[in-house]
């Protein structure tokens, strides 16, 4: 059984460790580092006596504690003197409860500790969807801003079910993106694993939700002519809105949204290039340096026609569409939108760093070419 | 020697970068992102609710700001006046604007008419911060809680107090 698990087989491990290049090295020993500057700051989440409560986390250990001491998922809130249906989706909840039954640890300090978990899942995704998406220097690249962004890091901190929702999302993309069979459309493996995703991310968070679906509407447009990459982003989309929808129906007895308070009060700030005292910043939160190199990023793209870069664009125009939702006049989350936003700009910041350093990599070799004793 | 030379210019220029990053730009995130790493409620609150699950029914209502409600559901699965999720609560403005009366009033009467009508059995009164009901941060008048025809103080320790509404 064993024997068809490539990679446990010792024989190719060495020859693999034995024929690394000086550059495969170079970018293993920066992934390392990135994820130990990635990871241990994360680990403030159980420096205290409590997980950080800001968002609600508290709020979501509640629930779980109460699933867990009564075998099931509450119907009814306990928000807000209770008493009402419970409007959330249980995925991320359940995954906390399933970890907590199995392993007896406290709902809170599972909480934290999943917390850190799914934070290093959000950084082996990004990794994952870039090296797919261009190669693995580029997604290397991409990790060195996913560690340095400030809104990133914020939402990979606290124990939410957006930080489920930020591996999900850019898992079900991966699957389409993985999908390259030619020709006519096929029901294969990857289109199973990006309806599963799908459905499991609209079972997570429903601003989550509203991300994936517009991205896959947007990509789905822009391959109408091609019906096989058509088909791909149409079935997890489906899968989503049908999934969500049933959820829906089964715990509020509706399908409209227009009655919850998040859309009655327009919950969210807007997002400007700078803060303010009513405003989120852009740069603030994305950092200085991903929007210039987002920008070399997508040139490089174009310029040397990336399969599938559609999928990319697809996520930055999608998400930033609906960051600026103020705009539209619809008013709602647009802060909460920004971070999926700033997740589409670290993997294109990711490329154009990658095609500078590619850029600046051939010059240098030039150089030296020319001028070996040096 | 060509190649040599090359790849110690990657080095170099690889070992600049991660320095640079390890420093002023984790620095930059820590700036940005260390309040939200704090707890707001203080571990006095925390050790009140082991308190809280011995000795109060499941089904208890809690006078709690936001942070103070979180904790409480949390660590109980009591119910708290507000915090968790307002989408579908009925009407969540009238509960974090009776939930801020209620620690603001200056008159004991005021504050356990609102607790009362709330169908609130204890009020949660955190002693060494402030408190954030939805509109702002605020400070606990607590002194009229001390009243014991309308509140009975159940629980104490150095960052907390536990009233039942008599």
């Amino acid at each position: 059984m064993f024997k068809s698990i490539k990679w446990l087989d010792k024989a190719k491990i060495r020859d693999r460790l034995t024929s690394l290049d000086a550059g495969t090295v170079l970018r293993y020993v920066v992934i390392v580092t990135l994820f130990i500057l990635f990871v241990s700051y994360r680990l403030n989440v159980l420096g205290g006596y409590v997980i950080p409560t800001y968002g609600n986390t508290m709020y979501h250990v509640g629930i779980e504690r109460l699933t867990l001491e009564s075998g099931h998922y509450p119907t009814q809130e306990l928000s807000y003197n209770g008493g009402f249906p419970n409007f959330y989706v249980p995925a991320y909840r359940l995954l906390i409860v399933s970890q907590s039954a199995f392993s007896g640890i406290d709902p809170m300090v599972m909480s934290g500790l999943m917390t850190i978990a799914l934070a290093m899942a959000v950084f082996g995704v990004i990794y994952t969807f870039s090296k797919q998406l261009v190669g693995a220097s580029a997604a290397v690249c991409a990790l060195f801003f996913l560690t340095l962004s400030p809104d990133i890091t914020i939402f990979t901190i606290r124990a939410l079910p957006e930080l489920l929702g930020l591996v999900m999302f850019p898992l079900t993309l991966f699957f389409i993106l993985k999908n390259r069979t030619e020709g006519p459309f096929q029901f294969n493996g990857y289109v199973a694993l990006s309806v599963i995703a799908a459905a499991v991310t609209a079972l997570t968070h429903q601003i989550t939700l509203l991300v994936l679906a517009l991205v896959l509407a947007v990509y789905a447009l822009t391959q109408i002519k091609n019906r096989s990459e058509f088909l791909k982003a149409i079935f997890p989309l489906v899968a989503a809105i049908a999934v969500y929808g049933l959820w829906q129906v089964y715990s509020l007895h509706t399908l409209s949204i227009l009655g919850i308070a998040q859309v009655k009060y327009h919950e969210g700030t807007p997002v400007d290039f700078f803060a303010s005292a009513f405003r989120v910043g852009f740069f603030d939160q994305a950092g200085l340096l991903v929007l210039p190199f987002t920008a070399i990023g997508l040139v490089w793209l174009e310029r040397n026609k990336v399969d599938k870069r559609f999928l990319l664009y697809s996520w930055i125009i999608a998400s930033l569409l609906l960051t600026k939702n103020d705009l539209l006049g619809i008013d709602i989350f647009m802060d909460r939108f920004l971070t999926f936003f700033i997740e589409s700009l670290v993997v294109a910041g990711g490329i154009g760093a990658f095609a500078v350093l590619q850029f600046l990599d051939a010059r240098v070799g030039r150089a030296i070419e020319r001028h070996p004793e040096t | 020697m060509v190649r040599l030379t090359r790849n110690l210019i990657r080095i170099s220029f690889l070992v600049v970068i991660l320095l640079l990053t390890a420093t002023y730009g984790m620095a930059s995130v820590r700036t940005q992102s260390d309040p939200w790493l704090a707890p707001v409620v203080t571990s006095g609150e925390l050790n009140s609710t082991l308190w809280i699950k011995a000795n109060t029914l499941p089904t208890a209502h809690f006078e709690a700001d936001i942070f103070g409600g979180e904790l409480i559901m949390g660590m109980t699965t009591r119910i708290p006046i507000v915090g968790g999720d307002w989408s579908n609560a009925p009407d969540p403005i009238s509960n974090m604007n009776a939930s801020q009366q209620i620690y603001q009033a200056s008159s004991a009467s005021e504050a356990y008419a609102l607790c009362k009508q709330y169908d609130l059995s204890y009020v949660f009164v955190p002693l060494n911060r402030q408190v954030f009901c939805g509109f702002g941060w605020i400070s606990v008048n607590a002194t009229k809680f001390e009243n014991s025809e309308y509140f009975k103080l159940q629980y104490s320790n150095q960052d907390v107090q536990i009233y039942q509404v008599a």
